[in-house]
């Protein structure tokens, strides 16, 4: 089965060290990341991107080494707390630049692209620019961005973390039913509570770069 | 409110007397001397050309260089980085006299390197293209420089994960966020490139390559064919506001992503070619920049021993009573410009305040010079004292004070207004109390900065020029005209430390500011 295993990783930053001895997601399943600030939440999905170099240890996925890759070939999506969406992009933009990073044909991308805003409810937004739509909603194109170039792991960095109530609980929604159709490997990295008993399967607690307790959401 | 309509009118005083009302009589004497056929039948047209092609090609040198230059040490780690950077943020501040001297002595015929043969084509076109460059590529430098520190980081990043190659992500999202900053510095190169003066005076070697700005001194000072001259300084005004008003400087504040300075784009893998570039660096910016000014160091220090230090004390204390003179003024309007836009609820006034505020980044002081010489022409004193001198050098210094000013002013939340307001402090309390003390690094980092845009300026100087005011750079000027070239860099060593000096608390201040 597909699953995202992270063994004996070590990330050295300045004065801080994340040390994860063993960590594994299957696919289809939300693993949630909790812990104070400066706990290593953050480092730790940098770290699976590739955007903080691994001192030791090493990712896998399918049983293949991806920590050694660029994040360009490592086919791990992310979402951070700002949507960061490309501001000189409209939605539709947004939504298909994976897709054309991927040699797609315009009309193909365009296609995919509409078929998952709307998915998200977002279809009447498309021609919008990310300054003319809501902080919701915009975390929700993010979010479609991300999942359209399918993509088998998906790291959400605080996603939530910004919204309000009603926005919180569709984008929740959203996710929820994206990983289970397309049988993602989901890290969710939340300091609310909520977000995890909503979302995830199991969940870890880190501590100062230490992870203090793995276990499912349901015990 | 009386504060506010006050420091307006300070602002408004000076700028209508030396500013606007000069300009429209300069356009009055153009128009009403003759018809529009007849004026443009007067203008040189190859002076013209050669004056906007010199400053197109020296745009595009120095923005090519600044925003490589930028990027490769905003993305690359390497030995000496940041002591290259301030180098290369030191140009931009020397005055063009300095620039010139310390070209020759490298790439003249008699220069460490031009005696080898190496600059026998310094004069004419070279000549000004590169002191152009070495001038201005370091404006691009830290504009572009500035930009992508600001940049929030996070979209690239996303666009990595989305699977975007580097070279991908940086045309198509880091690029689309410099355009606007690469665009506007090299607005601000052409205007400084398509005014410049004393570097074609000196560089250009001859009559073929005469700008506008030596054309207007020309006939002014040689000639005395004012009619040529008002025609010539219409056309310049004209072009250079008509390229002024694509000049948009950014939103004052940009917000930071925390940790995105560490994070590179392109990876710090040791390889060929990033090896090649650092030396290709490292070499460039000694060669056009470090080898020029400790040219001008070493040749200095030795002609010091044979300089008359009676005439160069003179000329330190011309310099710097003109400097203080022009600091004084400068921060003054532009404090008042800048105070009464922060406290004015009128749309339309604010906005011609920042109208006239950047209006001289399109006036060089030769045409702010010669436009002050025909307003007042009856006014000898004005001319024979430094005040005219005064006039043109502080409305230099107004566009970069007030956007010192404003962004401090900006930064200035409304509830701490509103806060001092419920704390009974009128307005004028509230400038006393609250104002100067907060501004008071503002207010050093304007004086320096007038101080220093003083202690660099030769336009204006020559135009006016009389034998007792003979500043540095003027006093450098004549010896180089003589050939004394040993005493000139003596008098350019000691300019060389002023602007240092100035450069250092310019810097000192900006940084806490």
């Amino acid at each position: 089965m597909a699953e995202l295993k992270l063994e004996n990783i070590k990330v050295k930053r300045e004065s801080f060290n994340l040390e994860i001895p063993l960590l594994c997601v299957s696919a289809g399943k939300i693993l949630g990341v909790q812990g104070k600030s400066g706990s290593g939440k953050s480092t730790l999905l940098n770290a699976i991107a590739g955007f903080e170099p691994l001192e030791e240890g090493t990712i896998l996925f399918e049983g293949r080494i991806i920590s050694a890759m660029p994040t360009e070939l490592r086919r791990v999506a992310i979402v951070f707390q700002r949507p960061a969406l490309f501001s000189h992009l409209n939605v539709l933009d947004n939504v298909c630049f994976g897709l054309k990073v991927q040699g797609m044909r315009l009309a193909e991308r365009q296609k995919k692209g509409r078929y998952w805003l709307e998915r998200f409810g977002l279809g009447h937004l498309s021609d919008r620019f990310p300054h003319e739509i809501s902080g919701g909603e915009a975390q929700r194109v993010a979010l479609a961005r991300s999942v359209v170039v399918g993509f088998p792991v998906l790291l959400l960095d605080e996603p939530f973390s910004a919204l309000d109530v009603e926005s919180k609980v569709k984008c929740r929604m959203a996710v929820k039913e994206v990983v289970k159709e397309l049988s993602l490997a989901v890290i969710l990295v939340s300091h609310d509570a909520e977000d995890i008993q909503s979302l995830a399967d199991d969940y870890c607690l880190l501590e100062l770069g230490k992870m203090i307790k793995f276990d499912s959401v349901k015990k | 409110m009386i504060p506010v309509y006050l420091a307006l009118l300070i602002f408004a005083v000076p700028v209508v007397t030396i500013l606007y009302y000069p300009i429209a009589l300069l356009f009055l004497r153009a128009l009403g001397d003759t018809t529009l056929v007849k004026l443009l039948s007067i203008i040189p047209w190859e002076v013209v050309l050669f004056t906007y092609s010199q400053a197109l090609v020296s745009s595009i040198g120095s923005v090519l260089i600044g925003s490589f230059l930028a990027v490769f040490f905003h993305e690359t780690d390497f030995w000496g980085k940041r002591y290259l950077a301030r180098i290369c943020e030191i140009t931009f501040f020397l005055p063009s006299i300095l620039v010139v001297l310390s070209l020759v002595g490298v790439w003249g015929s008699r220069g460490w390197l031009g005696r080898w043969g190496l600059g026998q084509s310094l004069y004419g076109w070279p000549g000004i293209l590169l002191a152009h460059v070495f001038f201005n590529f370091s404006l691009v430098f830290k504009t572009v420089g500035q930009a992508l520190s600001e940049i929030d980081r996070t979209e690239e990043k996303v666009a990595l994960s989305l699977g975007a190659s580097r070279w991908y992500v940086f045309f198509n999202v880091t690029w689309v966020k410099l355009r606007s900053a690469v665009l506007q510095s090299s607005i601000l190169v052409f205007l400084f490139c398509s005014s410049s003066f004393l570097i074609i005076l000196m560089l250009g070697g001859g009559p073929r390559f005469n700008s506008l700005e030596t054309a207007i001194y020309q006939a002014v000072k040689i000639d005395l064919d004012i009619p040529v001259a008002v025609s010539l300084a219409v056309l310049q005004l004209v072009v250079c506001f008509v390229v002024q008003l694509a000049y948009k400087p950014k939103a004052v504040f940009s917000k930071v992503s925390q940790g995105s300075a560490q994070w590179k784009l392109f990876p710090q893998q040791k390889s060929f070619i990033r090896w090649a570039l650092v030396v290709l660096v490292w070499l460039t910016i000694f060669s056009q920049v470090i080898l020029p000014l400790m040219n001008l160091t070493l040749s200095g220090m030795k002609g010091l021993t044979t300089c008359n230090w009676i005439d160069l004390g003179m000329a330190i204390l011309r310099s710097l009573d003109l400097g203080i003179r022009v600091a004084l003024v400068s921060t003054l309007i532009s404090f008042c410009a800048a105070y009464g836009v922060r406290h004015s609820n009128h749309s339309f006034l604010n906005a011609m305040v920042h109208f006239t505020c950047t209006l001289p980044i399109a006036l060089s002081t030769m045409v702010l010079g010669l436009a002050i010489t025909i307003a007042f022409s009856q006014a000898d004193w004005l001319r024979e004292t430094w005040w005219a001198v005064v006039c043109v050098q502080s409305l230099s210094v107004l566009p970069m004070g007030f956007r010192i000013f404003n962004e401090s002013f900006s930064r200035i939340e409304v509830e701490i207004y509103r806060t001092l307001e419920s704390l009974g402090a009128k307005k004028h309390l509230q400038l006393f109390y609250f104002e100067f003390p907060y501004l008071k690094k503002t207010l050093a980092l304007v004086l320096v900065t007038g101080l220093g845009v003083s202690l660099g300026e030769s336009g204006a100087v020559m135009l006016f020029e009389s034998q007792a005011k003979t500043t540095l750079p003027l006093w450098l000027f004549k010896l180089m005209g003589k050939y004394q070239f040993e005493e000139a860099q003596a008098v350019g060593v000691v300019l060389l430390a002023l602007t240092l000096i100035i450069f250092g608390l310019r810097e000192k201040w900006q940084s806490s500011n």
